[in-house]
């Protein structure tokens, strides 16, 4: 028999775990929201213990029933408490997106490898050979990977864009020629970043690329020289470890939790970092967001080492609960933070422009280096993008894609949680997949064609380790699922397994 | 309340989602704050004219943005905060001591170096704007621009391989057809990389072949834009004089150095606007195959030569892998597609797909889709044949002009292929002479020093853009350029 965890009394609750600031600074429901986390991410609510009713909290703390009700939702639809009819509600036993930190050597790749061409490539190109080998990226059989499922695709507003634009002579003359993009597309962008994703800037520090990859690879050209250290998230997405590897960089590892990096960590390390790669809106796999007093102390670590912050927020327009937390290019304000963007999640394939937001200190090598390597961008798609962002169909679009993934996620938890039940995901509501572990000593290849016999993608997270990696650690792709199927797909493929 | 909203009219915008834009910049704009009441559905239809249908409509369109919310019995409230106080001024720059690569020093250098040839006023050596064939290519994104296409599920995005960075297959099949056809250039579909822009070709051969202080050999006169990218790698580049029937390859002979590779401009060097000689074609590659190095062959401009033979590029001639061939629609299509392509030779190929993997992994799929089908269905050929007339007729009105009134202070050109005449002033006025007068009479014309790396070369030499002239008008301008130049002369 295991020992009953005690339940914290109301009194507890009250008096030792949640201090309500009544100052009018953040609602009551975010500060018991976040507080009641805390409380049990920290331990100090043991995991399966009950919770007082929410009469009792909300007679106990002096706030609304339905304040405390709201509150016990985005806890539940977080995985962090579950409610059901009879017991009340207690924490879950194993908290979402819980994985261990890896304690790894920094990765090391051999720059020899014979080369068989009768020519003697640079030192860049023996490099991007040998490092197709650091984990690989998700293998996709698709031009359009990880964009938006066809009902989800802006692309009848896009034509009706593509007819205004195609109707008179294009000419850019009057617009100058700027290696950094179109100025009234980069305007319009910058207005948005600063109303969705509130960041500070001016359209001098956005600069538009015709695709993602050169953002980051244009950063460490410009930063790094052959040695030099950075620091990424471990886990954390294959390509961009790929990437700076090519450009010379040595990478250090940084352990992810659930509050994505580890500043702490990152803090503990003695050498020089050039700068640090973070996903803080969604980390990829885990699913993880920083918080923002996470956030204030990355940005004081960069400050201190004087670093730049290389701040991916890929995704950060999919936040399903709770609200959005300010980019930390909007915290920032000592000039380092360097912000990517891109609207992939929206407007692929119509559109695979990637976003760079610099700091002001860079603007110049920047300006560059930029109309060296690609200064004549499509003309057509930048002018659509412009109207397309200034009459509000983005903001449009992405209300509309938000509602769909929502219901899909939570199709995909509920059935998850019935039918295979023995699993953790991912604690936030983010993004365009799921988090997933499963506790069972069923093999991963065998899971993943399990599903693809059922009828979905479970991606393995493994590629994402610098080293080792938990076994059993999927994502699984939810956007391009279909509502009426998700409860039977998860059905057949729980079925398979317990067929075993 | 009263609150202005300007129901701005806009062709093919329904009435509602005018009302909805204005309430939302009023929002944005912070006109109405977060809380703040919405004028009700009755109050708007009768203060607007409009009917209560298409208020609700656009509240509708609010409430989907997450603008505002509607509380039961009460209306309409705005509910958007900025997450964080927005300032729309500058923040003032902090001073923050950046330690660049030597990569980024070098790029820093380069910088105002005479880099800018494609001045807005030569249309950056575009065609111009009304010989730009947009009414094919809206038919054609119109093709395209449907769900049945570009959804994820659609076959064709689902067609995928290891080539996939160099772009669409059937795009690259279509492309290499089309560069045999045209410029006997002999490839596969797997030899061919798409690029969404023409300077990124250079950055990837540049990357792959170069490491700091390697050799580069190059024209000069040549294009300054990528003469400064080999240098921004940190290559020496070699100056080889150009001869009247193109590079000197037996400088290039005698030197004996290991260079890397060398950049040509065969089929209409760049400015000068010769062409290289079958003798010479044949005795550089010969070179190349002996010192193993590469060509790097830019046939930017071989699209229009006014009925004279064009001669077989240098990768049609090759035969030992050792030629780079870079291709643009640039001079055709610069309005509404600017892809730049490279034809591989095959011991390349491997490292370019890596390459290319870490600088575009995609690009545009609907932009792709509509350039295969602008070759395969034969409207490039024939925009190039109908462009062409237009341009020889300019061409010929520009050299009439310039044979009638200034045959005494330049030469006028005897041939011309490409888009603009290069002409050389006799001595005796001065470059601040001729540039003045020139752009008070309305002639456009770009110096070439920019092309020039050593600096007791050419002077007043001159590029003179013809493809977007007013037909009607510049017999007049230049007659008007010639009695200035003699008043100044004087």
């Amino acid at each position: 028999m295991t020992m009953h965890p005690t339940t914290p009394s109301a009194m507890k609750i009250e008096r030792a775990l949640i201090r309500l600031d009544r100052s009018g600074g953040a609602t009551r429901q975010r500060q018991l929201t976040d507080q009641l986390r805390r409380a049990i991410i920290d331990g100090a609510i043991e995991p399966g213990a009950r919770l007082p009713s929410v009469r009792e909290i909300s007679a106990g703390l002096d706030v609304s029933r339905s304040t405390v009700v709201r509150c016990f939702e985005e806890l539940a639809s977080q995985g962090y408490i579950v409610t059901s009819i009879g017991s009340g509600t207690s924490v879950c036993n194993k908290l979402p997106g819980e994985i261990s930190a890896h304690e790894v050597a920094p990765h090391t790749i051999s720059y020899e490898r014979a080369m068989t061409s009768r020519v003697s490539l640079s030192r860049y190109a023996s490099r991007i050979l040998n490092v197709a080998d650091v984990g690989s990226p998700k293998t996709t059989k698709s031009l359009n990977p990880g964009g938006p499922p066809s009902d989800a695709a802006p692309i009848r507003k896009w034509r009706e864009l593509l007819e205004r634009h195609c109707r008179h002579n294009l000419d850019q003359a009057e617009c100058g020629i700027d290696p950094f993009g179109l100025p009234p597309l980069r305007e319009a962008y910058a207005a948005y970043l600063m109303r969705k994703r509130a960041l500070q800037c001016t359209s001098r520090q956005v600069v538009v690329f015709s695709a993602r990859e050169l953002r980051l690879d244009l950063i460490s050209r410009i930063l790094l020289q052959d040695g030099d250290a950075v620091a990424v998230e471990n886990p954390g997405y294959p390509g961009v470890r790929q990437r700076l590897i090519a450009n010379g960089a040595r990478v250090v590892p940084v352990p992810v939790d659930h509050q994505g990096l580890n500043v702490d960590y990152l803090d503990s390390i003695q050498e020089r970092l050039r700068f640090v790669y973070v996903t803080p809106s969604h980390h990829e796999p885990t699913g993880a967001v920083m918080p923002l007093s996470r956030r204030r102390k990355l940005i004081e670590w960069a400050r201190k080492n004087s670093a730049f912050i290389v701040e991916d927020d890929y995704d950060s327009e999919f936040r399903y609960d709770g609200r959005p937390i300010p980019s930390l290019q909007g915290l920032d304000d000592t000039d380092s933070v360097i912000h990517l963007s891109c609207l992939w999640k929206i407007l692929s394939p119509v559109s695979k422009i990637g976003f760079l937001t610099i700091p002001n200190c860079l603007i110049d090598v920047f300006q560059a280096a930029k109309s060296m390597i690609e200064r004549d961008l499509p003309l057509i798609d930048q002018f659509v993008l412009a109207d397309f962002i200034n009459e509000g169909h983005l903001e449009r679009q992405i209300a509309v894609n938000r509602k769909i993934y929502a219901a899909r996620r939570k199709l995909l938890v509920d059935a998850l949680r019935k039918h295979v039940g023995d699993l953790s995901m991912a604690s936030e509501s983010a993004g365009m997949d799921l988090f997933v572990k499963f506790h069972t000593n069923v093999d991963e290849s065998v899971l993943v064609a399990m599903a693809d016999e059922a009828g979905f993608r479970l991606i393995p997270v493994k590629p994402y380790y610098i080293a080792g990696g938990e076994r059993n650690e999927f994502v699984i792709p939810f956007s391009h699922l279909d509502e009426k199927s998700i409860e039977s797909l998860i059905r057949k493929f729980s079925s398979l397994i317990n067929g075993l | 309340m009263s609150l202005a909203i300007n129901l701005e009219y806009q062709p093919y915008v329904p009435l509602f989602r005018r009302l909805s834009d204005a309430l939302r910049r009023a929002i944005l704009e912070g006109r109405l704050r977060n809380g703040d009441a919405l004028p009700s559905t009755r109050e708007l239809s009768t203060t607007m004219k409009i009917s209560r249908a298409t208020v609700l409509k656009a509240f509708d369109d609010l409430e989907t943005q997450g603008l505002v919310r509607s509380r039961p019995g009460k209306g309409l409230f705005v509910s958007y905060e900025p997450s964080v106080e927005i300032t729309f001024e500058e923040r003032l720059p902090v001073q923050k001591t950046v330690q660049f690569s030597a990569y980024a020093q070098r790029v820093i250098a380069l910088r105002d170096y005479k880099s800018i040839v494609h001045l807005p006023a030569t249309n950056f050596g575009g065609p111009p704007a009304d010989l730009s064939p947009l009414h094919e290519w809206r038919q054609l994104l119109f093709r395209y621009c449907r769900r049945s296409f570009l959804s994820e599920s659609s076959e064709l995005s689902q067609i995928s391989d290891e080539m996939e960075p160099f772009g669409f297959e059937p795009l690259r099949q279509a492309l290499a057809a089309y560069l045999h056809r045209a410029r006997a250039v002999r490839s596969t579909a797997d030899q061919i990389a798409v690029f969404s822009t023409k300077q990124a070709r250079l950055e990837l051969i540049a990357r792959i072949l170069l490491d700091e202080g390697d050799l580069v050999a190059f024209e000069e006169p040549g294009y300054p834009e990528a003469r400064h990218l080999f240098s921004s790698h940190g290559a020496r580049v070699l100056n080889v004089p150009v001869e009247a029937d193109g590079i000197d390859v037996d400088w290039l002979m005698e030197k004996q150095l290991p260079i890397k590779f060398v950049y040509v401009t065969p089929s209409h060097q760049d400015p000068t606007g010769i062409t290289m000689s079958m003798e010479k074609r044949l005795k550089l590659l010969d070179w190349a195959r002996s010192n193993g190095a590469y060509i790097i062959e830019d046939d930017y401009d071989c699209e229009y030569n006014y009925g004279k033979q064009s001669m077989p590029s240098l990768m049609g001639l090759d035969r030992h892998d050792s030629v780079i061939y870079l291709a643009s629609l640039w001079k055709v299509l610069y309005q509404v597609n600017r892809f730049g392509i490279v034809v591989l030779p095959q011991s390349l190929t491997p490292a370019a797909v890596q390459a290319k993997l870490h600088m575009e992994r995609h690009l545009p799929l609907l932009e792709q889709l509509v350039l295969t089908d602008f070759i395969n269905e034969g409207l490039l050929e024939r925009h190039i044949r109908r462009t062409q007339q237009r341009l020889a007729k300019r061409r010929q009105i520009i050299i009439h002009a310039l044979s009638k009134h200034m045959q005494t202070f330049l030469t006028v050109p005897k041939e011309a292929a490409g888009m603009h005449l290069i002409v050389k002033f006799f001595e005796g006025v001065s470059e601040t002479d001729i540039e003045s007068s020139a752009h008070e009479c309305g002639v456009t014309l770009t110096g070439t020093s920019a092309y020039y790396a050593l600096e007791n070369r050419c002077h007043r030499e001159y590029m003179l853009p013809f493809a977007g002239i007013d037909e009607a008008a510049t017999e007049e301008a230049i007659s008007n350029w010639a009695v200035r130049l003699k008043g100044l002369q004087r």
